[in-house]
């Protein structure tokens, strides 16, 4: 387990209290926000769009990015969990088209079950991801192949469900809620608000979080340590697919009728946002805070595009640029690989190496 | 100390189970579809599963190379969709581009493997993160270049190389048997083959015995996007016409198609065979929902079941442990 995560409380404390100032802020700041350079990043990036992006830096342009942000957030939220948990969810692009579609199907321009109408989906999200969460636990079956086949399992449903056409209408004061405004921010960012303080308050302050890091980190290890790893395991898919179905139901306040393919699209972003933030793949690492930022550069540089009139066509390679250069720069951050790319001389570029994980301590695991 | 036990006991045994098994539930599944539907047997639909199955099977075994030495490729499915526009714009109808254009489509094809391949074994990025931008771009790249629209510029004589007829047999299933036989020469009989089943087993001990496991590994990758240019002409042959999904969902078929025939995830542990088993597998069933008449709705959603029973029933371990 890396030093930043000890796993009981007690020892945590003690730790704490030992430490520099210094050093216990620069812990906090990375534990809440994520890393700063990501931060950077976006900052860098509005400070460009400004000057080159004409009708970027308007009052009304900034909260259209931070409503249009909320949706990808949710579902990054919950795809974050899971990649810290050393596994991977693309399911949540069709789970929010379930989202979208049953909320809408249930309501049907009526307001009389606008609380059934969110409840249900919400169960059911919750459900998908805990059988997601079960079969990955209790197999060898790699999480991203089992997600994939719920995907299309669920986007098949969704499907059946709506005839593979537009379906259902928002209830009236439902509808509303996408466009309304809570003093000067739009209502859905204000709504999102307490949910992303206590998705980090769990990431940070509790012994679920912490389960979470120890399994990513090595499940086998956690479970010696008396982890229920497959619990956990269960727990984090299940909320992932909540998540996705809250965001399919936060894309519903804003559209007319619901849409089959709604998600369509957020499987990949929201890994790309949680990568971007700093996670690795195999776990133990990432944090919400960074995710957020992944989630901001990503929606900022689509609002970007769109105003400077770019061919929507361009929008997928730039996002793999992205996504490239943030996979790299988690390589480099990786302290042994960072000495060898600056000692790199071209002809060592096919020398062979041994990989070492990042948090592997002493002599480093097999990779 | 009674895992060391197991893990020695099961040392010594022939690695046959994974391939074998899958082979085994071909063969109850043929029986059973043969039950369920009395076209099964039809030979024109047994031909017709073997012309569907030729490109899926040439991408998922070099799908299987890279799963072999520990990694993934998610990007082959695009590297498929942009072969066939890429070979479709530039042929024009012309008989006379046609192997200037399955040239270009290669020599793009090895491009995007050696970009791969560098950033995993040298860089040492996440596989599943580098293939996964490099899926992004190459279909936005695919997006730009077409600019959405589907190309038909395929000459007859090109598309013969899947509808083509020797003996009676579609020309596309001897590319694959081809494809087929020089994965297993360079997997089985040559130290390439040797050392990349290594790397999955242990990278450390491989990288201690003195193979250049960063240049294997990187040649991987290539493998799996040439692999997959192949598949895509295959491909563009068979529908007649270049699409930039066409070759969407062969990257999660494929990965399946290997870990249903026995390959470990993880690497060390699998045979091509299983994976040519898998892929029968995988073709069998979405024939049987085709003759059974089922909606496509309902298509979908047994295409996500099989391939999700079917990978946590047959998926094994790695040999060793992260």
């Amino acid at each position: 387990m890396s030093a930043t995560h000890p796993s009981t409380r007690p020892a945590a404390r003690r730790v704490r209290r030992r430490l520099e100032p210094k050093v216990r802020v620069h812990r906090a700041v990375n534990r809440w926000l994520g890393p700063l350079w990501v931060w950077g990043v976006l900052i860098a990036l509005v400070v460009i769009a400004i000057y080159t992006v004409p009708q970027f830096a308007t009052l009304d342009n900034y909260k259209n990015i931070l409503k249009q942000a909320v949706p990808l957030a949710l579902v990054a939220i919950g795809q974050c969990g899971v990649i810290i948990l050393g596994g991977i969810d693309l399911s949540v692009a069709a789970v929010m088209s379930l989202g979208d579609t049953l909320s809408m199907g249930i309501m049907n321009g009526g307001s009389g079950s606008i609380l059934f109408a969110i409840v249900a989906p919400l169960g059911l999200g919750l459900l998908i991801g805990a059988a997601n969460g079960a079969v990955v636990a209790k197999t060898a079956a790699p999480a991203f192949i089992v997600t994939l086949g719920a995907a299309s399992i669920v986007q098949g449903v969704v499907f059946w469900y709506t005839h593979s056409a537009p379906y259902g209408a928002p209830a009236l004061s439902f509808g509303e809620l996408g466009f309304k405004e809570y003093g000067p921010l739009p209502a859905l960012v204000v709504l999102f608000i307490p949910i992303l303080a206590l998705a980090l308050i769990v990431q940070n302050r509790t012994r679920a979080g912490r389960h979470a890091y120890a399994v990513g980190d090595d499940d086998q290890v956690a479970a010696r340590a008396g982890v229920n790893v497959t619990r956990v395991k269960v727990a984090t898919y299940a909320l992932c697919g909540f998540f996705a179905a809250l965001a399919g139901i936060a894309v519903a306040t804003r559209t007319g009728s619901g849409e089959p393919l709604a998600g369509t699209g957020f499987d990949w972003d929201s890994i790309s946002a949680v990568v971007i933030g700093g996670a690795i793949l195999v776990g133990g690492r990432g944090t919400i805070g960074g995710t957020m930022a992944g989630v901001l550069i990503i929606t900022l540089i689509e609002n970007a595009m769109t105003l400077k009139d770019v061919s929507p066509f361009w929008q997928s390679t730039v996002k793999g640029v992205i996504v490239l250069i943030a996979v790299i720069i988690a390589a480099m951050t990786a302290k042994e690989t960072l000495g060898r790319l600056l000692r790199w001389r071209p002809m060592d570029a096919f020398r062979p190496r041994v990989a070492a994980r990042p948090s592997a301590t002493g002599e480093g695991g097999a990779a | 100390m009674s895992a060391i036990a197991a893990r020695v006991a099961r040392a010594p045994r022939p690695d046959l189970t994974g391939a074998a098994a899958s082979w085994l539930a071909l063969f109850t599944l043929a029986v059973v579809a043969s039950i369920l539907s009395s076209d099964f047997l039809d030979k024109q639909n047994l031909l017709n599963i073997g012309r569907q199955a030729a490109p899926l099977a040439v991408v998922s075994l070099g799908q299987t190379i890279v799963i072999l030495c520990g990694g993934i490729d998610v990007s082959v499915g695009a590297v498929m969709s942009l072969t066939t526009v890429v070979v479709s714009t530039e042929m024009n109808g012309d008989p006379s581009m046609v192997i200037p254009a399955v040239l270009l489509v290669l020599v793009l094809g090895a491009a995007i493997g050696i970009v791969n391949g560098f950033l995993v074994a040298r860089v040492g990025t996440d596989p599943f993160v580098t293939t996964l931008a490099a899926m992004l771009i190459i279909s936005g790249a695919a997006l730009v270049y077409t600019q959405g629209s589907p190309t038909n510029g395929l000459t007859p004589g090109f598309r013969q190389i899947s509808e083509g007829e020797v003996l009676g047999i579609p020309a596309s299933i001897f590319f694959a048997a081809g494809a087929f036989v020089f994965c297993w020469f360079i997997l089985r009989r040559t130290v390439w083959g040797r050392t990349i089943y290594a790397l999955g087993g242990n990278m450390r001990a491989t990288f201690l015995s003195g193979r250049r496991t960063a240049l294997v590994q990187a040649s991987a990758y290539l493998a799996a996007s040439l692999f997959a240019v192949v598949a895509g002409l295959l491909l563009a042959a068979r529908i007649g016409t270049g699409a930039v999904s066409a070759g969407s969902g062969y990257e999660l078929e494929s990965i399946a198609a290997a870990l249903i025939g026995g390959t470990a995830f993880g690497g060390g542990r699998g045979r091509i065979s299983g994976t040519i088993a898998g892929v029968l597998i995988l073709i069998v069933l979405f024939n049987l929902v085709n003759l059974l008449g089922l909606p496509s709705q309902l298509q979908q959603i047994v295409r996500g079941a099989v391939i999700v029973l079917g990978v946590a029933v047959y998926s094994r371990r790695a040999v060793t442990g992260s």
